[in-house]
């Protein structure tokens, strides 16, 4: 369990955090949202140590991270945002040379290495350096040194950026097992698509401020549903008749009616009818719109 | 427990074996061993490591070939092979062993030749060119011209010959020959100093009186200002009379000592001769004022930090700014263990470059010369190498802990040329704008300002081996007394006070620093 507890962050005159507070429970998947810049990677390093709050703290499995840094991080896996790591070392290595600070031997410490790496497809590129590494790659090697020890809590800073869709889905797949494991999971993410499918609950933060904390289920009841339409042609006649099923907007290939009313069904047979290109059509960005409704700003 | 070293040895690992490291460390080794090498060929000019004295008595019918071989600490040697060549072209060859007489006509007759002679043995070789002398007459009689096989390009003399100083040393080879009358006493000796005032003496005698003249030779020593004899101020050293050679070691006194030589029949002196011995250098002095001056340890010291600076960039400067730090921070550590982990990874590197480079330069000693330096100079040298690389490691570090990559870089170069290149510059600056320039205000300043100093350790090492060995270091003239200036107790506090400032100033800051990039 990770506790966010009342914590507080300023860099110079700029307040990133301001009295965060909130919980990720054992077997709960937590997504973490906010616009750039809003707090959600100062929290995580908070989280994890390698950042000091001006106040308050935060307990890993009722550890305190900044009075009792040492154990309190032995229960937490992080990967980092922007994983930056000793690019001129080898990945085994590495691996190794971290391991080392969990009191692993080098024998236990590389074939542990050799098993989590190859579990995260770098298999094949153990010997490799880091700097070789591609920004995915350098995710999966974060994720794989997240789990040296088995830790029963994890924090996920934009995990998913710049995998390729084998990566975000292996990446799901992992989250959700270690859910199964009983595992509390905090992750950010700028694919809410993915923040919809994966969480159980979702922290909204905006200019340093938790401004909601809901599951899934009370954001789906809160959002208005979105209709969204890929369709040609996009033209006066079509928006009239979508104005008669809830607010249209267009958004490059895309038009997307609010505040949806009616039988989406009887639409799409309407459409079809009319002669209407429909390429996609359905319900979309639940998160989004209760987000961007949340902190009061358009898109 | 054991996992909890991997991260030192990994950063050690790192910091150790990598190329720049490596070659450096390659460039020292191969230094010095060429440094030890060229200790070698200085010192084997007056020093070799076999050597020899004998006499090839040419008569009418005979030529006797007789003498001794022994190695550069006076011990009698078994196998050495006599090579006489003449223009390089080998005319003659036997081999001996310890005290040898060997008859053979031919011996003689080559000789005649001046050729060089060559010792080859399994622990070196050695060139010597004979020597000739004028025909001796015993009572008017023709007996025989003798070829002294002595010092290389020198033609022994029947008085005692001083040996120029050359290279800083006086020479402890005399050779020396008695002659009266009736009687003809031929006596050549070396002197090897083993301590600073105790030697070995090897003498070899011969006695080419009539058949019924035979004497004794009477050796002694004396200590005192003049040569001049007072029979209760001789301490003798042995007889030559049955035995050709005699093989001493004799305990000498800080001044003025002379080798008595004396021919003695029937308790009457007949022939005194007194030699000056000069108390000189051992052979370990000899090499460590070699190996200490400006080639020698100097080159490690002024360059080796070198590799330093870029161990405290790549360990810490260069991961702090690139935010790699942040990552390693997120295990179960403080930045705390970061720092030491990582400050221990470089003085590591320190300990085992300092101690590979002293076993290579041991190993070749060992090897070229036969002897090694002893522990106590191995140690003081080991602590003043390992002082200054750590205290100047120590120093960046510090600057490492608090400045992003390029200012570090530029601050700590400008640091190393500063203690290191420009140093005798600002001594010479403070030295002649506080009073009047003269050379031993510079030599105290030189000493005293040495306590600002971090790479000053192997400075101060090298002047307590150098004492140690009884080599002046500044001359007794100047009177300068270096151990008023140089206080043993803040030499011992002093490297302690860097390491301990720097590291804990280094600390505090990188305690506060965020290491996000």
């Amino acid at each position: 369990m990770i506790t966010i507890d009342h914590v507080s962050k300023s860099f110079g005159f700029i307040k990133a955090l301001d009295n965060v507070s909130f919980t990720i429970r054992n077997g709960e998947i937590v997504g973490y949202v906010g616009l750039n810049g809003a707090g959600k990677t100062t929290t995580m390093k908070i989280a994890v140590g390698v950042l000091t709050p001006d106040s308050g703290d935060v307990f890993i499995d009722n550890y305190s991270i900044t009075r009792n840094k040492r154990i309190a991080s032995k229960y937490v896996g992080w990967v980092p945002e922007q994983p930056i790591f000793e690019m001129d070392m080898k990945a085994l290595d590495y691996f190794t040379y971290l391991a080392g600070y969990y009191g692993l031997s080098i024998s236990e410490a590389r074939s542990i290495g050799r098993k989590l790496l190859e579990e995260v497809g770098l298999g094949n590129a153990l010997n490799r350096k880091l700097k070789e590494y591609s920004l995915g790659m350098k995710r999966r090697f974060a994720l794989a040194v997240s789990m040296i020890n088995n830790p029963p809590n994890f924090l996920f800073d934009e995990a998913m950026s710049g995998l390729d869709p084998k990566g975000i889905a292996f990446f799901r797949e992992l989250v959700v097992k270690l859910k199964k494991n009983n595992c509390a999971i905090l992750f950010s993410s700028h694919i809410l698509s993915e923040v919809e499918n994966i969480a159980d609950r979702v922290v909204f933060i905006h200019r340093g401020r938790i401004v909601a904390d809901m599951t899934i289920d009370e954001i789906r009841s809160r959002a208005k549903p979105v209709l969204r339409i890929r369709i040609e042609p996009v033209n006066d006649e079509l928006i009239n008749i979508l104005k008669s099923y809830g607010e249209p907007r267009v958004e490059k290939e895309y038009v997307y009616i609010s505040r949806f009313t009616g039988d989406s069904n009887e639409l799409l047979s309407y459409l079809i009818k009319n002669n209407y290109r429909v390429l996609e059509y359905g319900f979309s960005r639940l998160l989004e719109e209760v987000f961007f409704e949340l902190i009061g700003e358009k898109k | 427990m054991i996992g909890y070293f991997t991260p030192i040895l990994y950063d050690f690992k790192r910091s150790f074996i990598r190329l720049s490291t490596l070659l450096l460390l390659i460039i020292f080794i191969v230094s010095g061993i060429g440094l030890v090498y060229l200790v070698y060929v200085n010192i084997s000019q007056y020093r070799p490591l076999i050597d020899i004295i004998a006499i090839a008595i040419d008569t009418n019918n005979t030529c006797l070939f007789t003498g001794i071989v022994f190695d550069i600490k006076g011990e009698l040697i078994d196998n050495v092979n006599i090579v006489f060549k003449i223009r390089n072209e080998i005319k003659y060859s036997i081999v001996v062993s310890k005290y040898f007489e060997y008859s053979d006509k031919k011996i003689c007759e080559i000789l005649r030749e001046a050729p060089m002679i060559e010792l080859r043995s399994s622990i070196g070789v050695n060139d010597r060119v004979p020597g000739v002398s004028n025909p001796i007459y015993v009572n008017g009689s023709y007996i025989g011209i003798y070829y002294m096989v002595g010092y290389a390009g020198r033609i022994p003399e029947y008085s005692a010959i001083t040996i120029p100083i050359r290279q800083g040393f006086q020479s402890k080879d005399i050779e020396s020959s008695i002659r009266e009358g009736d009687y003809e006493i031929l006596v050549m000796y070396r002197v090897l100093f083993l301590e600073r005032f105790r030697a070995r003496a090897i003498f070899l005698g011969v006695d080419f009186s009539r058949e019924d003249f035979k004497l004794n030779i009477k050796l002694y020593c004396l200590f005192k200002q003049s040569s001049s004899v007072n029979e209760g101020e001789l301490y003798e050293i042995g007889v030559l009379s049955d035995v050709r050679y005699l093989i001493k070691d004799i305990d000498l006194k800080s001044g003025f000592n002379y080798i008595v030589i004396r021919v003695v029949k029937n308790s009457i002196v007949l022939e005194s001769q007194s030699i000056p011995i000069s108390v000189t250098y051992t052979l370990e002095a000899q090499s460590i004022n070699l190996l200490t001056s400006n080639i020698g340890l100097a080159l490690f010291e002024q360059f080796f930090p070198i590799v330093f600076i870029y161990l405290a960039y790549t360990l810490l400067a260069k991961p702090r700014s690139t935010g790699a730090l942040e990552f390693v921070l997120a295990r179960p550590i403080t930045k705390w263990n970061i720092y030491i982990t990582r400050y221990l990874a470089g003085v590591l590197t320190a300990l085992v470059s300092t101690t590979v480079f002293l076993l290579v330069m041991n190993l070749s000693y060992l090897i070229l010369f036969g002897i090694t330096l002893d522990l106590y100079s191995n140690i003081l040298i080991f602590i003043g190498l390992i002082g200054t690389l750590i205290v100047f490691y120590t120093l960046c570090y510090m600057i490492a802990s608090s400045l992003r990559s390029g200012q570090y870089l530029a601050i700590s170069i400008t640091l190393y040329i500063l203690f290191a290149l420009l140093w005798s510059v600002i001594v010479v600056f403070i030295t002649f704008t506080t009073g009047p320039p003269d050379f031993e205000r510079l030599i105290e300043n030189s000493y005293r300002l040495s306590y600002f100093n971090p790479l000053s350790p192997i400075d101060w090492a090298q002047y307590y081996v150098q004492k140690h060995y009884g080599v002046e270091l500044i001359p007794l003239t100047s009177g300068v007394d270096i151990d008023k200036i140089l206080n043993p107790y803040l030499v011992i506090i002093t490297p302690l006070l860097w390491i301990s400032i720097c590291f804990t100033i280094g600390y505090i800051v990188f305690k506060k620093t965020v290491l996000t990039s």
